[in-house]
């Protein structure tokens, strides 16, 4: 891997990171779960632990033109309305990284659990 | 009796059932990430806790040692194992055609689970909703499977499990709920009341 490359997968890592807290944040949201598929979570895991000796999980997947968010709603906020606004956020997330037109997929995973 | 739904392993995103409930009975330590981020098992690990109490108060009523009968318990934990599967995706419509929104069928049954559980007396078995759920206003039908407790009227319990449930899924879910056909399947009878007869 170069080096710029390296560094731009940083700044994706830390961006992502930031956009997760941005989530949390929101009402109704509970937890954030591992936004890739289990067999991605297994590649991601075998990847990070080659590159940095660490195994690092992605909360959130940004993959191409897509992201993928999975969350856990508190039961107290409608869900629907709580992925909606949590759309709101990565939107928003999305057009200051210079993502704008990305499809955004909110799904909640489990509500009150 | 090999129910067809049941996925052929038996497992809620690679745990049994068994698992998942030591892992409540250790009081979920030392903390296991590939449970905690799952949620098909944090689902069943909330029907768990609340079986868990259930089965308590039972035998509190009773004031016995011994359980009693325990074929509810078994179907109600086949329910779970089958309801906590994420199943179809449940779209929420948004105005943005960027925004790929929903919610999973396991986390919408969990929810009617979750709400059937909270009515005094009653367990939820089984839940299923039938009907295009992927398709946004299409007709759904919710089909549940209760057990209650014995002396409990069946009629008013099924009925606040219905009210409940469609006000539920009304205030979380985008479905347009056709029924909710309640059904009662057990009565969780109290030995004493049985050895009096």
């Amino acid at each position: 891997m170069s080096e710029t490359r390296a560094a731009d997968d940083a700044s994706v890592e830390g961006s992502t990171a930031a956009l997760a807290s941005s989530i949390l944040a929101v009402p109704g949201v509970d937890t954030l779960y591992p936004a890739a598929s289990p067999l991605g979570q297994v590649a991601t895991a075998i990847g990070s632990a080659l590159t940095t000796g660490a195994v690092q999980q992605e909360d959130v997947l940004v993959a191409g033109e897509r992201i993928r968010i999975r969350i856990g709603v508190d039961g107290m906020e409608p869900a629907a309305e709580v992925c909606r606004r949590v759309y709101d956020v990565a939107s928003a997330w999305a057009a200051s990284s210079g993502r704008a037109g990305a499809v955004i997929d909110v799904t909640a995973a489990t509500i009150g659990a | 009796m090999t129910d067809p739904l049941l996925p052929a392993d038996e497992l809620i995103d690679g745990h049994t059932l068994d698992e998942l409930s030591d892992y409540l009975a250790a009081g979920r330590t030392p903390a296991d990430p590939a449970i905690d981020d799952s949620p098909e098992c944090r689902a069943a690990l909330t029907a768990l806790e609340r079986l868990g109490r259930a089965t308590r108060d039972l035998l509190d009523e009773e004031a016995a040692a011994a359980p009693a009968d325990d074929d509810w318990v078994g179907r109600i934990l086949t329910g779970i194992r089958l309801d906590v599967q994420s199943g179809r995706r449940i779209p929420i419509v948004h105005p943005d055609p960027a925004a790929d929104l929903a919610l999973t069928e396991g986390a919408v049954r969990a929810l009617v689970r979750s709400v059937g559980d909270g009515i005094d007396g009653v367990l939820v078995g089984r839940c299923r909703l039938d009907g295009d759920v992927e398709t946004p206003g299409a007709p759904i039908a919710v089909h549940l499977e209760i057990s209650v407790r014995y002396g409990a009227s069946m009629a008013n319990a099924a009925d606040e499990v219905r009210a409940a449930v469609i006000g539920e899924l009304g205030r979380h879910a985008e479905l347009t709920i056709a029924s909710v056909d309640v059904v009662v399947t057990d009565v969780r009878e109290s030995r004493a009341g049985r050895d009096g007869r």
